[in-house]
């Protein structure tokens, strides 16, 4: 030791107890308080996570909410503005809007929401091959994507509709299968690129030499740092669902009638623009704070969750 | 320099591991040219020794690193670690080998996943292989087995229908020609379209259809393996849960013992991620992680490079007490002559890829024999403020294009020495002292005046 002591003078203490002490107080503080200014995520999140939480759990209970019947109709109240009794206004055969703008969530939210989650699901796992394994099955992996991205999505998704469930009797369910499919390629060429990012990383490489399998690579170094970037556009990502759902409504090729759907809805108002504008606003406007919270939700936990990583 | 030749090998019994003529190169794109990172290098080292490895950036010094972990495989060439060839034995086997060879990476935070916690990550490699000790079930090891060798088919195969692509094409714009003439009625002046149409779309018929099902069983054989895995291992999952909280008992205390060894405030880290620790510090828990398996070998690719001197000082004295304590023998990457002076036992001078001078730090330091090598020494700062550096620029000329390497003896173009012999002949290692090797036709003689970088050879982009 005092040879080298003399070898690399001043020679530092490095051993147990006397160990930087003090620098490791110091970062400490640093830390905690670079993790308490982190931890600010605004006012306006919280708004739009709340309007989220009020969407889902209006749709969840609205059976039990004091809410009219979605499906009465008010004789002599058609296309009647906004009223104490009837919030939204009545559409075009006397319905409460407000009432069919909650049961419409129902569609419009889970059906997106469920479609996310099979999209996350298989595009994360195609992502996560394709961007750790590179080489020929990424390119089998990637052109496949390619080849599923080449195609306009709403006519594919419409196609897609038509040929699972041309009667119509189980539209929900393959409209959610539908939309599942048509997100899977987005994600995965997102969760690629990420995971690329991260497989050429030293510690990936480090767990290699310790001896890792390549699963437990890929599920133990490489996922976790991706799942933020996975979360945060999930949320992106059914923000986009729920206005394609939307416009398969307007369409007519949703969940048929008498379910009320916000694409339908709005679809019904687009007559009346000029003398009851509210039939279609109303769902609208719905729709269009449920898109901007998602996305904005969205982006704030993408902020929220990139993780320092400091510099020497 | 061009030294190829295994003159400064050693044939003694305790040599624990040998790297010979390890040649790596990398491809550029998709022009077909190649880096010829590494050109037949060779060295070995005895148990116990410090080997440092020193030269320029981009010399090819942490490819060579990493060529003796096989990562990647070197394209030729034998690295023989304790009788095995790490070169020519399988992917599994060498899974298992090389946890007794471990490495420490320049950029500490890079090389610490910013996601776990410092217990996760020091505990990590004793998790690894105690999963081991329960067996994977019948299926799932047979899945991975046939892994590789799926992927490996299913890419040749893809290669395959990429270039069948335009015969699948030309079948297909055929058959729509020959039903358009049929269509017309114009069959008789263009009888042949038909009977070529036929002729191709029965060849595709009868290649590509049991190609596709070929493909399409494989495929199905290999994702039901996948699927039935992990579904067949969820006994030994249990199996594992019953025994985790021994084995946490067990990882923790290994995980402090060796944090106390790196000199790490245990207490304070454990729930601590990377990037709360300076630079100093997550090398140490860097180093922790390559102790905990107890390796015989660990290379060091420049670890305290990315250090301040302080710092620097603190680490290197840390390895060199590990060193003792846990019988490791190093590989220490560097491109700081000073630290590889301190730390070696043996020193190798590399440039672009070969190597140029083998010998002892202090034979290297006081008498070099290579003129790159006393160049390169020349660049040293010395801690003395009268002495006036030659150049402040350091050594001039830029290293050659590793692309396409000059001739012969790969530092003619630099050499002040140079003759028409290092253009035509590669100077093989040859000993020209004890235990001191170089490769080079006209060394200098100890005592010779050092070649500074004045001297060098300005290279203008050659």
């Amino acid at each position: 030791m005092t040879d080298q002591a003399e070898r690399h003078a001043p020679s530092t203490t490095y051993s147990g107890t006397m160990g930087e002490p003090a620098i490791v107080e110091v970062e400490e503080e640093a830390a905690d308080e670079g993790r308490k200014a982190k931890r600010k995520l605004g006012t306006f999140f919280w708004v739009a996570v709340g309007f989220l939480a009020f969407i889902v759990l209006a749709a969840l209970f609205a059976d039990f909410l004091p809410l009219k019947d979605p499906g009465e109709t008010f004789r002599g109240r058609s296309r009647e503005g906004p009223t104490g009794e009837f919030w939204f206004g009545n559409d075009n055969i006397g319905q409460d809007i407000f009432s069919r703008t909650i049961y419409g969530a129902r569609v419009s939210v889970f059906v997106a929401g469920i479609a996310t989650i099979i999209g996350i699901f298989f595009g994360s796992l195609i992502g996560l091959v394709a961007g750790y394994f590179r080489g020929r099955i990424d390119a089998i992996l990637t052109s496949s994507v390619d080849l599923l991205l080449a195609f306009p999505a709403l006519v594919l998704a419409l196609a897609l509709i038509i040929f699972f469930d041309n009667e119509g009797d189980n539209r929900r369910f393959w409209l959610t299968v539908t939309l599942g499919l048509l997100s899977i390629a987005p994600i995965a060429r997102i969760v690629r690129s990420s995971v690329i990012a991260y497989s050429d990383r030293e510690f990936v490489q480090a767990a290699r030499v310790l001896g890792a399998r390549d699963g437990r690579i890929m599920f133990k170094e490489v996922l976790p740092n991706v799942i933020p970037v996975i979360l945060s556009y999930s949320l992106v990502f059914m923000a986009v669902l729920v206005v394609v759902e939307s416009a398969i409504g307007f369409l007519g090729l949703s969940v048929p009638p008498p379910t009320p759907t916000w694409g339908d809805m709005i679809s019904k108002g687009r007559n009346e623009l000029e003398g009851a504008a509210h039939i279609s606003l109303f769902p609208a406007g719905v729709l269009f704070l449920t898109v901007l919270a998602l996305n904005y939700v969205g982006d704030k936990l993408r902020e929220f969750f990139d993780v320092r990583e400091s510099v020497i | 320099m061009a030294g190829s030749g295994t003159a400064h090998l050693r044939a003694d019994e305790d040599v624990i591991l040998k790297a010979e003529d390890v040649v790596v190169e990398f491809p550029v794109g998709n022009t077909g040219n190649v880096v010829h990172a590494v050109s037949g290098i060779s060295v070995d080292l005895r148990k116990g020794e410090t080997l440092g490895l020193v030269g320029e950036s981009g010399c090819g010094k942490s490819t060579t690193g990493r060529a003796i972990l096989q990562m990647p495989r070197p394209k030729s060439g034998s690295v023989v670690f304790e009788d095995t060839d790490l070169t020519t034995i399988e992917r599994e086997q060498l899974r298992r080998t090389r946890r007794t060879l471990q490495m420490i990476f320049q950029d500490p935070i890079s090389a610490l996943n910013p996601r776990r916690k410092v217990r996760e990550i020091v505990a990590e490699p004793i998790d690894i292989w105690w999963q081991e000790e329960f067996p994977r079930s019948p299926v799932s090891q047979a899945f991975e087995r046939y892994s590789p060798w799926m992927t490996g088919l299913m890419g040749r195969l893809w290669d395959i229908a990429k270039r069948a692509m335009p015969l699948v094409a030309g079948a297909l714009v055929f058959w729509v020609v020959s039903q358009a003439v049929e269509e017309t009625g114009a069959e008789d002046a263009l009888g042949w379209t038909g009977v070529a149409a036929g002729i191709v779309a029965a060849v595709a018929a009868v290649v590509v259809v049991p190609f596709v099902v070929v493909c399409v069983v494989l495929l199905a054989g290999w994702a039901l393996l996948g699927i039935l895995g992990p579904i067949t291992n969820i006994p030994r999952w249990f199996k594992m849960r019953s025994q985790r909280s021994a084995f946490n008992e067990m990882a923790d205390a290994k995980v402090r013992e060796v944090l106390n060894a790196v000199g790490i405030d245990v207490d304070n880290a454990l729930e601590r991620r990377p990037h709360e620790f300076s630079g100093g510090q997550a090398q140490r828990i860097s180093i922790a992680r390559a102790l905990v398996l107890e390796p015989e070998v660990i290379i060091c690719d420049e670890p305290v490079s990315a250090l301040d001197v302080s710092v620097q000082a603190q680490v290197l004295n840390l390895l060199e007490d590990l060193k003792t304590r846990y019988g490791l023998t190093l590989i220490f990457i560097a491109h700081d002559l000073a630290v590889v002076k301190n730390v070696s036992d043996r020193v190798a001078v590399m440039y672009l890829g070969k190597m140029c001078e083998v010998a002892p730090p202090d034979t290297l330091y006081a008498a070099p024999a290579h003129p790159y090598t006393s160049a390169l020494l020349s660049t040293v700062p010395v801690p003395d403020p009268t002495v006036v550096p030659s150049t402040p620029e350091g050594i001039s000329g830029e290293l050659p294009s590793p692309i396409a390497p000059p001739s012969g003896c790969r530092f003619r173009t630099r050499c002040p020495r140079a003759e028409d012999r290092c253009a035509e002949e590669e100077p093989a290692m040859r000993e020209i002292g004890d235990s001191h090797y170089v490769a080079c036709h006209f060394p200098l003689a100890p005592g010779e005046r050092p070649v500074s970088d004045e001297d060098l050879v300005a290279t203008g982009g050659a």
